[in-house]
């Protein structure tokens, strides 16, 4: 059954069905105030109580619509980074890394092996407030890939980046996704974007949707 | 989950004032009572008295406040103003009051550092300087202490306005900096500041605490007039004081009614005018002002009020017009040194334990409302009635409540009876600064894995760590000012270093009054230093983090 969000008695979005495959990048275009972001929200869990929503959210099989955002296994990306102001690039990053899988001992080294991979090798001590935007945008994916999501939502995530950046940074995110065959949703206003991520496209004009 | 901090928050900060309300409300609404207040013979004159000080201090001390503001601004100088506004708002009213009686009797320093040379005097004067009957010793001492707190919720305001494009804005159109600032850029400020000059204008009309010190005695003010019925023992003089009460609020509302009326129509309507003429007067110049050396001499003479508090509580012998005591002496300190351990003790646990429950019931509403603008608006309207209205009009009330639940006279009592006063302030810091905090955190935090205790824990709360301690040192200073609802909770069984400070005032015993004065301002200065020098610890090497 899809997804659909209501404002009130007021349907906001859906009814929205679709699935999406393992490194496909499912593209949700459509300007401010469609309930994107909403739909994202819904997606990890925080939809505020103002909305009421129904449908369900499957993430292999399993129905994870009522479970809480912790253990839904969703990664997300938003246009801020968002990194935490008060820890450095290494505690942002080693509060993403699950405990699972790497050692206690070996936390450090596993972050800063990871940091090393996308070019920014040594960073771990850093301010992230002292980053550039696009050394943000990559620490910021970076710590949602280290808690090893299922699947990835991205909200505007290259908005807030100037032009070199954002093509570069959405090369890295995409390849990444390719690479882990995450299942993706990108929810975005930039047409470059939905052309880059060259998967399926849902379309949203104002209220309700069309395929 | 989410009523039971809101629940909490209404019952310990709302509750007490509803009831007190009530209680003085039934107290004073009985003919007899209103017939012998109205008989009263220096009614009137106690009733002009009232709305003079505090209507012409207020007004004073919000232009000085404005004027210090904009040159402060103009001149990059917002962390000086700061500092220099800090002692004296940290230091309570009677303190305050205390010290100025220091300078400014004829027995003062002032008249000391001009004797005999310039007067010619080798005794002190027969001069009211200070209690004189117009209320002039008095409307100075309201000024000197709110002119540092209207600054500060001044600068406070302008973080939330752009005055440095609206600046600019207006000297491209080939504006002075002053016009552009009263015209752009001051409205903007006021109207945040509204309710704070509306509880300075309120307890410049109702305070008692300034008016026992510096304030005309045949008659005194009206609320020091209503403070001494109630004191007073005989049960008829007690249904006198509620219904003096009831006249203090009904003062208070029509004052703060017709200065708020004022504002909204002749002020602006002049305002108007002046802002639409066109005329770029290029000699209107904040230097040269002298609204600018006033707001220069309140500043000082709160300094100056510390000053005299110290040499005085160590001053031995200390003839007239010598400036300098003749010996110094600690006896003022020795002499009386544990009533004075009592009085510490009770205003610092009394103090912590207010900050230390206002922020924790605050942190967890602040929690519950972060996304509810609305409710916080209304909440904050709610919390802020004990600060816009007289203290005695539901503190005599409140009594009654306390008596009732055996909390009156008790340490408790007197702590409820300071978080009435705590809360708001706690408020107006952590609320916004919760609600500043991006809502993406949280999310992030949740999809990373981390449950809704530990994301508070570990990503929120760290960043509002910086308000929580400026918070702290707010809510202790708060506690430290307060006279009346001591008096009151406390009933003469508690006593804190604040009431000592009034005893030893009324009783005329200056140099111990000066005493407790010193630690009235240093207690609340302490802690100030101790929640900076944490701050400026915290997060040293993390430039992102709010301020």
């Amino acid at each position: 059954m899809g997804v659909s969000l209501r404002v009130g008695d007021k349907t906001l979005l859906g009814p929205l069905d679709a699935k999406i495959q393992p490194g496909e990048i499912l593209s949700i275009a459509g300007r401010s105030g469609t309930g994107k972001s909403s739909l994202l929200a819904y997606l990890c869990g925080v939809l505020p109580p103002a909305f009421t929503a129904s449908g369900q959210v499957l993430i292999d099989d399993q129905d994870i619509t009522a479970w809480p955002p912790e253990r839904r296994g969703l990664g997300i990306l938003f246009q801020d980074d968002l990194l935490f102001p008060h820890l450095s690039v290494e505690g942002n990053l080693a509060f993403g890394l699950r405990r699972s899988g790497v050692p206690a001992g070996k936390r450090s080294e596993a972050i800063a092996a990871a940091l090393a991979s996308f070019g920014l090798g040594g960073f771990g001590p850093r301010d992230p407030a002292t980053l550039s935007g696009g050394q943000r945008a990559r620490v910021a994916l970076l710590r949602t890939l280290l808690s090893e999501p299922k699947a990835l939502l991205l909200d505007e995530p290259f908005a807030h980046l100037d032009d070199d950046t954002r093509m570069s940074i959405r090369t890295v995110v995409f390849d990444e996704v390719k690479r882990r065959q995450l299942p993706t949703l990108l929810v975005t206003h930039d047409a470059e974007d939905v052309a880059a991520a060259q998967g399926p496209v849902i379309r949203l004009e104002g209220l309700g949707a069309m395929p | 989950m989410k009523g039971l901090p809101i629940a909490l928050l209404l019952f310990v900060g709302v509750g007490p004032v509803v009831a007190g309300f009530m209680g003085t409300v039934l107290g004073g609404l009985s003919a007899s009572a209103w017939h012998e207040l109205l008989l009263e013979p220096g009614l009137p004159i106690a009733a002009l008295l009232a709305i003079g000080t505090g209507v012409v201090s207020t007004l004073i001390a919000l232009t000085l406040s404005h004027v210090a503001v904009a040159v402060a601004f103009s001149r990059l100088r917002h962390t000086t103003l700061r500092l220099a506004a800090l002692p004296t708002l940290a230091t309570p009213h009677v303190a305050i009051a205390i010290g100025l009686v220091l300078l400014l009797s004829p027995s003062g320093l002032v008249l000391r550092a001009l004797s005999p040379w310039a007067t010619g005097f080798e005794q002190p004067p027969d001069w009211a300087t200070v209690q004189d009957s117009l209320g002039l010793a008095l409307t100075l001492g309201l000024i000197v202490k709110e002119v540092p707190f209207l600054i500060l919720v001044l600068l406070g305001a302008l973080s939330q306005v752009p005055a440095s494009r609206l600046v600019t804005q207006g000297r491209v159109l080939g504006y002075g900096v002053f016009k552009t600032w009263f015209v752009a850029v001051a409205p903007l400020l006021q109207r945040q500041a509204r309710f704070a000059t509306a509880a300075v204008l309120v307890f410049g009309l109702t305070n008692v605490e300034m008016s026992l010190a510096l304030g005309p005695t045949t008659p005194p003010t009206l609320s020091l007039l209503v403070w001494s019925w109630f004191t007073d023992a005989n049960l008829a003089t007690q249904s006198k004081a509620y219904a003096g009460a009831l006249l203090l609020l009904l003062i208070s509302v029509a004052v703060v009614g017709l200065v708020a009326g004022m504002a909204k129509s002749v002020v602006r309507q002049r305002w108007q005018a002046w802002a639409t003429n066109g005329d770029r007067v290029p000699s209107l110049n904040l230097d040269g002002m002298a609204a600018r050396n006033a707001s220069r001499v309140a500043l000082g003479l709160g300094g100056a009020a510390l000053g005299a508090l110290l040499i005085r509580s160590v001053g031995g012998t200390w003839r007239f017009p010598s400036v300098w005591p003749a010996q110094l002496s600690i006896a003022a300190w020795t002499q009386g040194i544990s009533d004075m351990q009592r009085a510490v003790t009770a205003s610092v646990t009394v103090g912590l334990a207010a900050t230390v429950i206002a922020i924790g019931i605050v942190l967890a509403v602040a929690e519950a409302l972060h996304d509810s603008p609305l409710a916080r608006r209304r909440l904050a309207v709610l919390l802020f009635i004990p600060l816009v209205i007289p203290q005695m009009a539901f503190l005599f009330g409140m009594q009654t409540m306390l008596l009732r639940l055996h909390l009156d006279g008790t340490w408790c009592g007197v702590l409820w009876s300071h978080l009435l006063f705590v809360l708001p302030y706690a408020w107006v810091v952590l609320a916004e600064a919760r609600a500043q905090l991006s809502p993406g955190y949280r999310i992030v935090s949740r999809t990373l894995g981390a449950g809704p205790v530990t994301t508070w824990v570990r990503i929120l709360l760290p960043q509002l760590l910086r308000s929580i301690l400026i918070a702290a040192g707010l809510c202790f200073a708060v506690s430290m000012t307060l006279y009346l609802p001591t008096q009151f909770a406390g009933g003469g069984r508690i006593v804190t270093v604040t009431t000592e400070a009034a005893v030893a005032m009324s009783s005329g015993d200056l140099r111990s009054a000066a005493s407790y004065g010193v630690m009235q301002a240093l207690l609340p200065l302490a802690v100030f230093a101790v929640t900076a020098g944490v701050s400026r610890r915290l997060f040293t090497h993390r430039q992102g983090m709010p301020t």
